[in-house]
This record gives C-alpha cells, structure tokens and sequence, in this order.
C-alpha cells in the first residue's frame, strides 16, 4: 500500500517534469545544452533625410513578430523626435515627429529576429475584402483576356497562379502580359493586380534575405494568396507554393517602406547581420516579448540578483541526490546529514584547490585549538563560541599572510561559512573523543569527498544550466529520492564487512 | 561485487537499507522512540513490568545540580554514570571503587570529583545524545557480572543483546569485552561478539574483528559452548519488552548480576547488524518465518516457545 502510494507519486512527479521539460524545450525552446546559439539575426534600418526647418513626419514600416519568426529587442534611435508605433492589425508603423528640423537627419531602427526551427502552421484568418484594382480600361481589357487564357489552361487556384506567374515571368513580346507589366513596378503587383480582377484575394509581400552578412539588404517581393482560410505564400522568383527562403517578411501592401512629410529622403539602408546570441538570452527575450505566462512566472521573471541566488541555490538538490546516493547506497560516513554540500557550495565561491588547502588548514588549526580548549573544560555553547572566534581570527590572518606574499586567492578563505567550519571542528573532536582518531579521520575524509564529488557534479555546465533553465527536471531528482527512500538493497561497504557471511559454494 | 550481493541475499543477510526501510520504518513508531531512547524512562516503564533494572542512585537534570553530584556518590563504593539518551555505549563512566576522595575506572585510572562533574556538564549539553539535545545524567548500580563469564571476560561487563520481532526472540548474542575494545562491549571497538543458540542458550564460534575465534584473545580460554545462565528467563525478559514498548523491532541488552540475576541494561530501537556476523547467519529467514506464521503469538510464552522450535542455530560454515 504504501510503496504503491510511493510509486504513484514516483511516477506523477516523473510525468510532470518530463511533460514540463519537453514543453519548455521544443515549445518554448530554451536551449538543452550552455552556450547554444540559435539562428539569430540583428536588422538595421538607416534613415537619412534632408529636411528644411518645416514639421516632420516619417513613417516607417515595421516587421512584427509571426509565427517561425520572433522579433525582440527592438530599439529606436531618434534624436528630438516623438515616436509612436501603430498597433500591429495590418502593417506596424513607426512614426517618427518633430515640430521643426533642418538638415540631415539620421535615424535608426534596430531588432533582433529569431528564427525559430519548428514550423507552425499558417494561423487561420477571415477572408479579406477584395479591393478593385486601378487599371485603366485598356490594362483592364489586357488583364482580362490574360485572366481568360489561363482560366482555360488551369484547373484550381494553384495551376492558375503558377500559370500565371510563369507568363508574367517570360511574357510574349506585344503580348497583353507586357502590356500589362508597363503598369507597375514589379512582377509581384501586377499578379496581385491581375489576381484581383480575378476575384482573388491577394497580396504583395515586401521583405529582406536573411543572409549571414549583408550590408545593404534589398527589398524582396512575393505574393500572398488567400486560400482555404489563411494566406499563402508564393515564391515568383521560384514559381513554387512556398515564402522564399530565409525571408523575413517586412510589410505588406504595395505602400513604401517610408514615406515623408516636410522632407526629402536621401537615403535608406536595411542591413542584416547574423548574430551569436547566447539562445537562452534569445529565448528569455522572445518569450518576454511574447508575455509568455511561462516566463513571467519563472525564474527568468525574478530580478537578475535574485536570479543568480537561484543559480546557486538549485544546483543544491544535484548535490544532496549525490549525497543521498553517497550515503544509502555506496555507504560512505560523513559528518552531519548534509554538511558536505554546504561545503561543497562554498568551493564553488574558492574554487577547489584552494577551497580544499584553505578548508584543511582551518580545519586542522581550530581542531588543535579544539584540543587544547578541552582541557579547560568549557561548558558546550562557550566552548563552540570560543571555536567560531578562533576560526574568524585564523581566517584573518590567513588572508593577511596570503595577501602579503602575493596569494590573491588565499583571500577566498573568507568566503567560507564560518559556522560550517566550526560545527565541522566541533563535530570532528567529538568523534575524535568517542570514537577515536581513526573514525574521526574516516568521516572527515568522507565529508571531504563527498564534498568535492559535489562540488565536481553541481559545477558541470550542463548541471547548472539544466537546473536553472529547466527546474521543472529537479521533480525528477525528487521522484529518484523518493524512490530511494525505500530502497532497501545492501550499502556498497556492507558487501566487505558482510563477507563472512557469503559462505561458500 | 555483484556476485559477493547475491551470495549476502541468499544467505538471508540483513543490510541496513533493508532493516530501515522493511522493519524500522514499517514496525517501530516514532512516538514510541522515547521510551528506548530516554534510558531513565526506560527504567520506569520496565519496573512497571516487574523487570530488574540497576537501580538508579541518582539522576542530574540541570547544570546547578552538578554540585550535589558528591552527595549522590557519598553513599556507593560503586557506580556507573551515563547519558540518559546516549547511543552505542558513548559518555558512560563505570567506577570500580574510591581511594582517599579520588575514584577508580575500570582500568585503574583514578579521577577527581572535577573530572566527574566535567562528564555530567558534557552530558547534559547533550554531546552524547542523538541529535545533540540537553540530556540528563543518571547514576546507577554497577552490574558485577556473573562469575560464569569471569574467563571469557576482560574487565568490562559482558551483555547479552537479544533481537526481538513482534515479540519473538529472533537471534542473540553475547558480547564480551577484550583488552583491544578498553572493556567496553561495542563490536566496533574489538569486543568478541558470540552468537548463542536461541533454543539451547549455548554460545557458539565468536567473531572477533571479523575473523572467527574459539577463544577468547586475552584469557586464551574456550568462548563457544558455553551455557548461558538463566537463558529461559533472559528470553522472556526480551520477549515482553514488546508489551513496554510497543516496537515491533528492537534489540534488548541484558545483563547477568552476580547477586541479582539478569538486569534489563537498556533497549534499543535501532538494533546493530553485526549480529549476524556472530551467529553466521542472516536475519532475513527468520524475520520472514515470523511474518508468515499464522499461529497466536500474544503471549510471552507462545512467542518464546515459537523461538526455540525454529531458531536453532544453522550457522553458515
């Protein structure tokens, strides 16, 4: 009854933090491994104007984050100007005022675009209005008996556009299709136009390859077709039913990228620059940007101080799972229950070798100490009291003498917890007593490795940026220490002294 | 290595994983801990089952009463000091006799009355105890051990500590102290550990420092095969320290008095495993014959006649 009970809750706090873990790393995707790096791009925009002492009013077309796309980080520079950003429903806008400006005025815009490897299905919309197209009555007629020739030739929506594209794209000379491409500037809109008359809905895509290094990045266009309830992208360079790779669609529409009031653009220059951002940082980011519940109520939401006490302090179930399996199954003896990790802990902040030189050497000074304060016979509490201002002291010194003779690091000693150090001294002379130098020597040579095997596993990279990144995986840790409360198979050092016992066969 | 488990499991042994996890967690209450732990209240509850005990001269509770520790001892030639909630024979003091205001150890050392109230202080800001809580110092009668171990002893008292579970005496032994283990009878410190037949109360090979003896190392005289006086009433004594205390699994230490015959020394919630070592045998069989028997074992006289029908000693060679 009681271990189905204990199996139950085993098996449901594995369930969880499996469940957890995998969400946060293929939905949320944090990074499995430190130092990932994920696709990662910065874009900047760089706006010059000439303007004359009159108002200003600029508006700039803005990407916005979609589904395989997060952008974060954005930023804007743009000295004496008001800015305003339009809510994302159709086209994001930045829109930048300023009451008088003269000469050339130099803005920038920046983001930070991640690329996410899972591909998520178009989001379902209503369908959009068709708009008439502006053709005049001869592009009208063109469009027209293009639009007939191809209704012939094609079966469905898809053979049309392809059809379609691929006339555009190799088109008769003094045929309506030339005719037609006189009318506007790229292939992408007249399709769109053509389209329209049709009684589709469709429409022109701007955007910009993501290319590993580009300086100036040119705009590219292609075509988003309404089909079925969401939109589809369409490649006119390719003639495929796909976005053109590597792509981050900008704006939407046949509008500009700018467009000025009371001023003259000079010149404008998109550069796209691949960037090697720690992916946990890219994630926290995008998730932030997102409002992901997730984040906000995870480590990542807490000020970064608080965060990095947690850093630490979650590395702590790794090292008493160790030292649970140190002591119930391998058998090794150590002060105190749980000492060794605390130990453990304070090498992190010395480092090891010197956290073990340092530990040893107070230890060995307050233990002489120890002894000769026994002959006094204090009572117990003054006694301990004694010890700590002992151990404060030898710490002082310790560092004076270390820094005097140029070992910076010996200035560490003072990092360790004092009051560790003196129950050490204090629970080693008390074993020391009763059960003699050589238990004592056992057990503060066990606490010694099992504080080092902690110290050793908690600082892995992939320890510490597990535990941080996905604590949900420490319910697992629990679950294999609760299952190991029960375990009830012989410690490791129980083999030898039970030898006798093994008869012979 | 996974040869030399098999081997253990097969042979029935008993590791400590298994004894907490199987008999102490599953049989033994908390709320019953005290009883055994605290061993002044160990004393009352086993007066109260009309089982001898030392007597108790005296008992320290609080440091202001350490000065009237003189007046306690002026009466006794004799006696023991010991924490009330010490664990494997840890701060306890055994006084043979005073010469001229000063007193005797077992070893000969003599020690001043500042040496003893020291003790007391220790004792009483817990060092000996579990878990290190302030502890009380009880003075008692010193056990003068039955004759019949006087060649197979070195100074110390020899004790006989029997397993019970549910009642049923499940294994036993006899320790006897040796000059390497200072005359205290603790296995880990070198005291020869003589596992006895449950059904016939005859000791059996000893182990000494994991080596089988026949004989004891400082006296040279034969430590297996000898008769355990008394042993039906030792047997019972162990069998009804279930009814005080209610543990389903607990070791009884026993001692025999040359003038008042056996003495419950102190009971034991989370008995030891070297046991096993010396009976050459392993606990597991004989716990699991209990817990499948069926049979009525409510009384002390059911429980002790199941014991000796199905313990005999089966030593493995």
């Amino acid at each position: 009854m009681n271990k189905k009970h204990l199996y139950i809750l085993c098996g449901l706090l594995v369930l969880v933090g499996i469940t957890a873990t995998i969400y946060r790393a293929l939905v949320l995707e944090f990074p499995l491994t430190p130092n990932e790096t994920t696709p990662t791009w910065r874009i900047e925009t760089r706006l010059e104007i000439e303007a004359k002492g009159n108002p200003v009013r600029i508006s700039m077309m803005l990407p916005s984050s979609q589904p395989g796309l997060t952008l974060y980080n954005e930023s804007y520079v743009s000295p004496g100007y008001g800015l305003a950003t339009s809510a994302p429903t159709d086209n994001r806008q930045a829109i930048f005022t300023k009451r008088a400006a003269s000469g050339t005025q130099i803005l920038y815009y920046s983001a930070v675009l991640h690329r996410s490897l899972t591909r998520d299905a178009a989001p379902k919309v209503r369908p959009p209005k068709i708009r008439p197209s502006r053709f005049n009555d001869i592009q009208m007629a063109a469009a027209r008996q293009v639009i007939g020739r191809i209704e012939l030739e094609s079966a469905d929506t898809d053979s049309f556009v392809r059809l379609l594209f691929a006339q555009l794209k190799d088109p008769r000379p003094g045929g309506p299709e030339q005719l037609l491409l006189q009318a506007a500037r790229t292939r992408a809109e007249v399709g769109v136009k053509i389209m329209t008359v049709a009684g589709m809905a469709a429409r022109v895509v701007n955007g910009i390859a993501l290319n590993p290094d580009r300086r100036r990045a040119k705009l590219v266009r292609w075509v988003e077709i309404y089909d079925e309830d969401s939109w589809r992208a369409f490649d006119t360079d390719s003639n495929e039913f796909r976005a053109p790779p590597a792509h981050l669609p900008w704006w939407r529409g046949t509008s500009p990228l700018t467009s000025i009031q009371g001023g003259r653009l000079i010149h404008t220059e998109i550069a796209v620059r691949r960037v090697f951002i720690d992916s946990l940082q890219s994630t926290v980011g995008k998730q932030k940007q997102a409002q992901s519940k997730f984040v906000e109520f995870s480590v990542f939401g807490l000020p970064l101080q608080t965060q990095e006490v947690y850093r630490l302090l979650l590395t702590v179930p790794i090292g008493i799972f160790l030292l649970v399996i140190l002591r119930n199954v391998v058998g090794m003896r150590t002060f105190g229950t749980f000492m060794p990790v605390l130990i453990a802990l304070a090498f992190r902040e010395t480092q090891l070798l010197w956290g073990a030189i340092l530990f040893t050497s107070v230890v060995a000074i307050g233990l002489l100490v120890r002894f000769y304060l026994e002959q006094l016979k204090l009572l117990l509490v003054p006694r301990l009291a004694s010890v700590v201002i002992v151990v404060i002291l030898v710490m002082t010194v310790i560092s004076i003498i270390s820094h005097k003779l140029g070992f910076d690091r010996g200035l560490s000693v003072a990092l360790f917890p004092i009051v560790i150090l003196a129950m050490t001294i204090e629970r080693m002379t008390v074993i020391w007593d009763e059960k003699g130098p050589k238990e004592a020597l056992i057990q503060a040579t066990g606490s010694f490795l099992v504080a080092v095997l902690c110290y050793l596993v908690m600082n892995l990279d992939i320890v510490r940026h597990w535990v941080f990144v996905f604590p949900e995986s420490l319910l697992l840790v629990l679950a294999a220490t609760l299952a190991l409360g029960r375990y009830s198979g012989y410690r490791l050092v129980e083999l030898p002294r039970f030898r006798v016992l093994a008869g012979k066969d | 290595m996974f040869r030399l488990a098999k081997a253990l499991k097969r042979n029935g042994v008993l590791g400590i994983n298994a004894r907490n996890a199987r008999y102490i967690l599953e049989y033994n209450e908390r709320r019953n801990y005290p009883l055994v732990d605290d061993k002044a209240l160990t004393k009352q509850v086993a007066l109260k089952h009309n089982v001898a005990v030392p007597d108790l001269y005296g008992m320290i509770e609080i440091q202001r009463q350490v000065a009237t520790l003189p007046d306690i001892l002026a009466g006794h030639d004799d006696f023991v000091i010991k924490p009330a909630n010490g664990s494997q024979g840890e701060g306890i003091l055994v006084i043979t006799g005073k010469t001229e205001g000063l007193y005797r150890k077992v070893d000969g050392a003599l020690v001043t009355d500042e040496d003893l109230k020291f003790l007391v202080t220790n004792i009483l800001s817990g060092i000996y105890s579990l878990g290190g809580q302030p502890d009380k110092a009880l003075i008692e009668y010193r056990v003068k051990f039955d004759p019949v171990f006087e060649d197979i002893a070195y100074r110390g008292v020899p004790d006989v500590r029997i397993i019970i579970f549910k009642g049923v005496p499940v294994m036993a032994m006899v320790r006897l102290p040796t000059r390497m283990s200072d005359g205290k009878a603790n296995l880990h410190r070198g005291c020869i550990g003589a596992g006895i037949d449950i059904a016939t109360g005859y000791t059996l090979t000893a182990v000494w420092k994991n080596t089988i003896v026949t004989e004891h190392p400082d006296t040279g005289n034969p430590v297996s095969g000898v008769e355990i006086p008394q042993w039906s009433r030792l047997l019972e004594i162990a069998s009804g320290a279930y009814e005080m205390t209610n543990l389903g699994y607990q070791g009884i230490d026993l001692v025999l008095d040359k003038e008042r015959g056996p003495l419950l020394l102190e009971l034991n919630a989370r008995p030891g495993l070297n046991i096993q070592i010396a009976n050459r045998e392993g606990l597991q069989a004989r716990l699991d014959k209990i817990e499948a028997y069926t049979g009525p074992l409510d009384t002390i006289a059911e429980r002790v006649a199941f014991a000796r029908g199905n313990f005999a000693s089966r030593a493995i060679s």
